[in-house]
């Protein structure tokens, strides 16, 4: 038999017989006001936490197997509201008082562009060799595009080279396929956050992979410049803490531009990243998604590939993909560049199962090609709309008095809700999101971004107008009744995560180089 | 190709180790073998070497497929079995207009399961196509990008880490790949060859009394058997269950409480007009529809990637979502095969019968050609080919001397020094020496150039057979003591 590591085969921490998919929620809900095993609420100094994503799985009687049902109730608890959502969707004319998603984070201010640029000629061209079964690694056509594609938009300092890229369907796919190739089941990633949810799931699923977080906090203190602000110092600590409760940690995940705080890293910071990765041998996983999608150009980005040189090449694999910057995310097409070949062909040799459409690879070739259509119609433009959401959004939530962080990359806008909370819990953060839900408005709550404190929530801009205006609508009639509400019931007895001034908060951002306090939008 | 590098490819076609072919799941790991890798897990060193020794010659046909004219008369299982006669009628029908439109729900995050257009295209094209006798429902339809990832990702939610699936033979041992080292589900062989005695063998026969056998056997190593993969139409023969076999079977797996995976990515390769193909799905009553799962893939017959999951267990379809999202299908791919799955008349008047027609014409020509070197080098070939698929499994016996695997891998080789690729049985796990596998659906001026180069090979191994048996007659008198020897 496969030697199996002992945590692979874990039963379910709590059986309850035959529970319904709402004992679950209840159970969930539960769960939430009181300390579980992994979060250190009450463990000082809470820098870090080592996730168990099926600490509350319940089980109920079904076909599937125990793993089987650890999996439904994990997708189930995930998508929530993305069902929800999807069995009542706002449409202007046909369902009005359909639900405004500002919670899933798509670009949809580009549709237009992108439609109107795949349907010309060039694209659909079909050719029977297309057809058939490709080089799982991606046709080297298309990899050639890639490796030009980045080389360019990310400033390489020499010329990146295709055989270090390798394509499929998708950045889940890419995290799915390095956890696998670069851990041992049971074995962790560190990660600061809040961070994209999401990644919990995808080296979880094949991978059984679990992430060590590094908690952030959205108090400024000592060397923090800024609201949850990453430094190699409270890198170490959460890997000690993290080793010291038995998680064996193979590598770090970093997102830059970062979901969802809408921040990037400077290139000083990200030398002092991977400088730790590298003392400690960790792999370093760059997710770089929205690496085109930073509106605001004073923030100056920076790729990890736009680096002068790299501590540790060969332990530094970067991923991008067509989803968030080409507002995509149906196409489904993602990329690898590591110079490791060792893991470039592992990851290679699990493409079978992730694979691309010839039509496909074809098509994303021409468009990564397209350098003029891309400069000079495609990002001016994208980026014009973006910024005009952002401020719109901005305004709004001003006059609401609602803190956030100002971003500047990204769709997002992380929000501080937390004045609404009767009690800063994480339960009252699901009432919140729960309520908004109910007044037909998406929102994503902080927890399923692993944040520390209660009432954060992240809110998508990358919309319409119409939509936009809308939903922003709607979160007000919430917001003004829960103010009603909270000044009508006594204070309460829990004492609250401490909170920096509004104005702090509210318009602190993260701004390298020549930092401007702003008091307006 | 540098005969260095035939080598190489002939040698690493060898398939796995006997290690690997009694064990399908490892003691030890390859990275122990092989020596640490700094980079990679020890799985991670066991994919890629996995990958590396099952798919070898595949690599090697992908590298040197632009500039030396290989043909290949075989494929490996499942996914990369390719049906090209027909790239030019699909080629055609994805220029046509209605492809052209890209709208925006296309290019949005899906739905998890797939689009619900496409899954209702795929519930509507199950239903008419299987002859189901109500309507399929969507709601149980999961489309991910080829019908590897769905029995992965079922094994995923079915099964736990060290649960075994029974499959009947041949089946190819690659697939064990993905199983293994994503999933950790083993397969146990059924192993259904029965001897070659004459003509009207019908060899890789699925009954019943095997599949108790098989399971007895796996349950006396203690090994825990969640589920039956079965292939329907047989993979092997081509052979069609009548409903009652399909009926037996299911009923088989109901007394056992098994898990039914039936893999019917065949279903529309049946091109012989007067057999009729059976789906599960047509039965009046599934003996047990709760762990009755339909796998259906595109792949063999438009060449485009999609594996459909149909099932009545609604939460298994809601499980499988999350992988549904792993193993996902692009937004403008799924809008081209609503487009062509809603195409009846197409597919109907144009498609199918072509393909019917061009595998017919394929199989004839190959069978054909087999009787001609039978007669021309006077052996027998041993085959027994329904109207259905895309290959023919023949049993070469009486060419190889003495009939071991040893000798069928050197006969491999020849075929590979021919430029040519078959599959040979021990790859698909069979018992018996002698069996090889031929896709013949390629176009007609490469299939003959093939099968030309075939002939030329198989001229060859004859040489080498009658050398050998003559090698061994002077050893023979010896062992009699008493004859005089004149040499």
């Amino acid at each position: 038999m496969f030697p199996l590591p002992q945590k692979e085969s874990r039963a379910p921490a709590t059986c309850l017989g035959s529970a319904t998919t709402q004992d679950v929620v209840s159970s969930y809900q539960d769960g939430l006001g009181r300390e579980s095993p992994g979060k250190p609420d009450q463990k000082l100094p809470g820098l870090y936490g080592v996730g168990d994503p099926v600490s509350k799985f319940s089980s109920d009687s079904s076909c599937l197997s125990s793993r089987g049902r650890v999996i439904k109730w994990f997708w189930d608890s995930a998508e929530e509201g993305y069902r929800t959502y999807h069995m009542d969707e706002y449409d202007e004319v046909k369902n009005p008082d359909g639900i405004i998603n500002l919670g899933t984070s798509e670009n949809k201010l580009c549709f237009d562009l992108l439609s109107r640029r795949l349907s010309q000629s060039d694209m659909l061209r079909v050719e029977p060799s297309l057809l058939q079964y490709p080089d799982w690694r991606g046709h080297p056509f298309l990899r050639e595009e890639v490796a030009k594609f980045l080389s360019y938009y990310c400033k390489s300092p020499a010329p990146l080279k295709p055989e270090n890229v390798v394509v499929l369907n998708g950045c889940a796919s890419l995290f799915s396929a390095l956890a696998t190739v670069l851990c041992e089941a049971g074995e962790a990633f560190l990660i600061p956050t809040p961070y994209y949810g999401a990644i919990t799931q995808h080296v979880y699923l094949y991978g059984n992979v679990r992430l060590a977080y590094v908690y952030l906090d959205s108090e400024v203190t000592g060397l923090d410049s800024c609201p949850f602000q990453l430094t190699v110092e409270k890198l170490e600590l959460a890997l000690q803490g993290a080793t010291s409760e038995g998680a064996k940690v193979k590598g770090l995940i970093l997102i830059n531009p970062q979901n969802p705080l809408g921040n990037v890293y400077s290139p000083e910071e990200l030398q002092g990243f991977l400088g730790f990765a590298e003392r400690h041998k960790l792999h370093v996983i760059v997710d770089e998604v929205y690496m085109l999608s930073v509106f605001e150009e004073s923030l100056g980005y920076h790729s990890v590939l736009g680096l002068e040189r790299l501590p540790d090449p060969q332990r530094t694999h970067v991923m991008w993909a067509t989803s968030k910057d080409f507002g995509m995310s149906g196409l489904r097409f993602g990329t690898l560049y590591t110079e490791n070949q060792e893991v470039a062909t592992a990851v290679a040799s699990l493409c079978r199962y992730h694979g691309l459409s010839g039509l496909l690879q074809s098509q994303m070739a021409q468009l990564l090609r397209d350098r003029d259509w891309i400069n000079q119609v495609y990002l001016p433009e994208n980026h014009s709309r973006l910024k005009a959401a952002h401020t719109y959004v901005s305004e709004e939530l001003q006059a609401l008095g609602v803190p956030f962080l100002r971003g500047g990359a990204g769709f997002f806008l992380w929000v501080d809700l937390r004045k609404f909370l009767r009690q800063g819990t994480f339960e009252e953060e699901l009432l919140l999101w729960r309520r908004l839900l109910e007044s037909k408005v998406l929102l994503s709550f902080g927890k399923a971004f692993e944040c520390k404190e209660p009432g954060w929530f992240r809110l998508i801009f990358s919309d319409k107008t119409h939509r936009l205006r809308l939903g922003m609508q709607r979160l007000r009639q919430v917001l003004e009744s829960k103010s009603q509400e909270t000044e009508d019931v006594p204070p309460p007895t829990t004492p609250r995560t401490p909170v920096s001034s509004a104005d702090e908060v509210a318009f602190a951002w993260f701004f390298r180089g020549n930092a401007l306090l702003s008091s307006s939008g | 190709m540098s005969s260095d590098r035939d080598q190489e490819t002939s040698d690493r076609s060898q398939g796995p180790s006997p290690r690997q072919h009694d064990q399908p799941c490892g003691q030890e790991s390859d990275a122990e073998a092989a020596g640490l890798s700094h980079s990679l897990s020890h799985r991670g060193v066991d994919i890629s070497a996995f990958y590396n020794s099952y798919f070898q010659a595949y690599e090697a046909y992908q590298s040197s497929k632009f500039h030396l004219d290989l043909n290949n008369l075989g494929f490996f299982h499942l996914d990369v079995s390719e049906n090209k006669l027909c790239s030019d009628l699909m080629a055609e029908r994805l220029c046509q207009k209605d492809m052209d439109d890209v709208e925006d729900i296309q290019l949005q995050a899906p739905n998890p399961r797939g689009h619900p257009f496409l899954r209702e295209a795929v519930a509507q094209f199950l239903t008419s196509y299987c002859s189901a006798p109500e309507c399929l429902f969507s709601r149980n339809v999961v489309v991910l990008n080829g019908c590897s990832a769905v029995f992965s990702a079922l094994s995923m939610v079915l099964c736990d880490p060290g649960d075994c699936f029974l499959v009947p033979t041949p089946f190819f041992s690659g697939f064990i790949f993905g199983t293994k080292m994503c999933t950790n589900v083993e397969l146990i062989p059924i192993h259904l060859e029965t001897e070659i005695t004459d003509e009207d063998t019908l060899p890789f026969q699925l009954t019943v009394g095997k599949l108790e056998q098989a399971l007895l056997e796996a349950k006396t190593q203690c090994k825990k058997v969640k589920g039956l993969l079965l292939p329907n139409p047989q993979n092997a023969t081509g052979h069609v269950y009548s409903q009652e076999s399909l009926k037996e079977f299911l009923e088989f797996a109901k007394r056992n409480d098994l898990h039914v995976v039936v893999d019917e990515v065949y279903m529309l390769s049946v091109f012989d007009d007067s057999v009729q193909f059976h789906s599960v799905l047509s039965l009046e009553r599934l003996p047990d529809p709760q762990k009755t799962y339909v796998i259906w893939s595109i792949s063999k017959d438009f060449g485009l990637g999609l594996g459909a999951l149909y099932t009545p267990n609604e939460d298994v379809a809601f499980a499988v979502s999350p992988f549904s999202y792993l193993h996902s299908i692009s937004g403008i791919v799924q809008y081209h095969l609503r487009c062509l799955l809603r195409d009846r008349d197409w597919i109907d008047r144009i498609y199918l019968p072509a393909v019917h027609s061009r595998l017919r014409t394929a199989h004839a020509y190959v069978i054909t050609t087999l009787r001609e070197l039978e007669v021309v080098h006077n052996f027998k070939i041993f085959f027994h080919s329904r109207s259905c698929g895309l290959y023919l499994w023949i049993n070469l016996k009486n060419l190889l001397e003495p009939c071991t695997f040893e000798e069928e891998l050197v006969l491999y080789r020849r075929f590979l020094d021919h430029k040519l690729i078959l599959s040979r049985g021990q790859s698909y796990l069979l018992k018996e020496p002698g069996w090889f596998r031929l896709c013949f659906a390629e176009n007609p001026d490469k299939l003959e150039l093939a099968m030309l180069r075939f002939g030329q090979a198989i001229a060859e191994q004859k040489q080498y057979w009658i050398q050998k048996v003559v090698q061994y007659i002077p050893e023979l008198e010896e062992t009699d003591s008493s004859s005089s020897d004149d040499n």
